[in-house]
């Protein structure tokens, strides 16, 4: 499997238009799957919130990817991370700071997509709920 | 700051016009929040405003929401500026996808000291 790449089944798909589909990707000499990636990504670009979704979609890789090895760098050595700011840049652990603005300064210099500033001591599941009120 | 009611078709939505800035001050915008009382955060931004003020160099995490229909949402926070008048307010900002309505929660009336304030006593005296 080509980098990047995953094998995705559809069930339930017309038969009729797998087969044209089929067919055009022949004649034209490419994938089948490029003709549904390209189909695909035109459909994406009608949505409304594409570029949002495309931001969103971001933000969370680098979030999910920084969490992970800021908890497994604490849970190594929870003494030495017991106090202050850890900043998390585009998914890369860049040091503790002993204030938040410190961090932040930091973050605007060297991050790109994402900086993630998390108070120590860290938990595993810690997690903070809010009221949001009415469903907007 | 500006403070206003609009739309009588939606019981007059209050809304006021904030000047919110990043935590370094580097970048600001003025928005439009609806005051909702039921919000316990800050401010609650679309992602495209949280995105102009550069918050997501500058997040703490995320949070757990719980609407009033008791419906799961995941926010990011990041900390923000807000100015109103001559003050500065210090508090955190949320997002999500699809925020449709920009607020403005009970922790910003709360340091506005704008929430209700019950007395620690409720006498009810009856008429005679």
């Amino acid at each position: 499997m080509v980098k990047g790449k995953k094998l995705v089944a559809i069930k339930n798909f017309d038969e009729e238009l797998y087969r044209l589909v089929k067919a055009y990707a022949s004649l034209e000499g490419r994938t089948v799957a490029s003709i549904f990636e390209e189909a695909i990504r035109q459909w994406l670009m009608t949505r409304s919130n594409y570029g949002e979704l495309q931001a969103w979609i971001t933000l969370e890789k680098y979030f999910s990817m920084g969490y992970e090895k800021a908890l497994s760098i604490v849970g190594k050595n929870p003494e030495k991370f017991s106090k202050g700011y850890m900043l998390i840049c585009d998914g890369e652990v860049l040091g503790v700071y002993s204030s938040y603005v410190e961090a932040a300064r930091v973050s605007r210099e060297k991050c790109m997509e994402h900086g993630l500033i998390l108070k120590l001591p860290l938990r595993r599941g810690e997690r903070a709920e809010l009221e949001l009120g009415l469903p907007w | 700051m500006k403070t206003f009611f609009v739309n009588e078709k939606l019981n007059y939505e209050p809304v006021v016009e904030v000047l919110i800035e990043n935590p370094l001050g580097d970048h600001a915008s003025t928005e439009r929040l609806v005051v909702d009382t039921g919000f316990q955060g800050g401010v609650l931004l679309t992602l495209k405003t949280y995105l102009k003020l550069n918050l997501n160099l500058f997040e703490e995490g995320k949070v757990l929401a719980k609407t009033a229909t008791g419906a799961p949402v995941e926010l990011r926070i990041s900390r923000v500026k807000l100015k109103i008048n001559q003050a500065e307010i210090l508090c955190h900002a949320y997002t999500t996808l699809n925020v449709r309505k920009q607020l403005l929660g009970r922790e910003v009336l709360r340091k506005l000291k704008l929430t209700y304030d019950p007395p620690e006593t409720l006498e009810i005296k009856p008429k005679n």
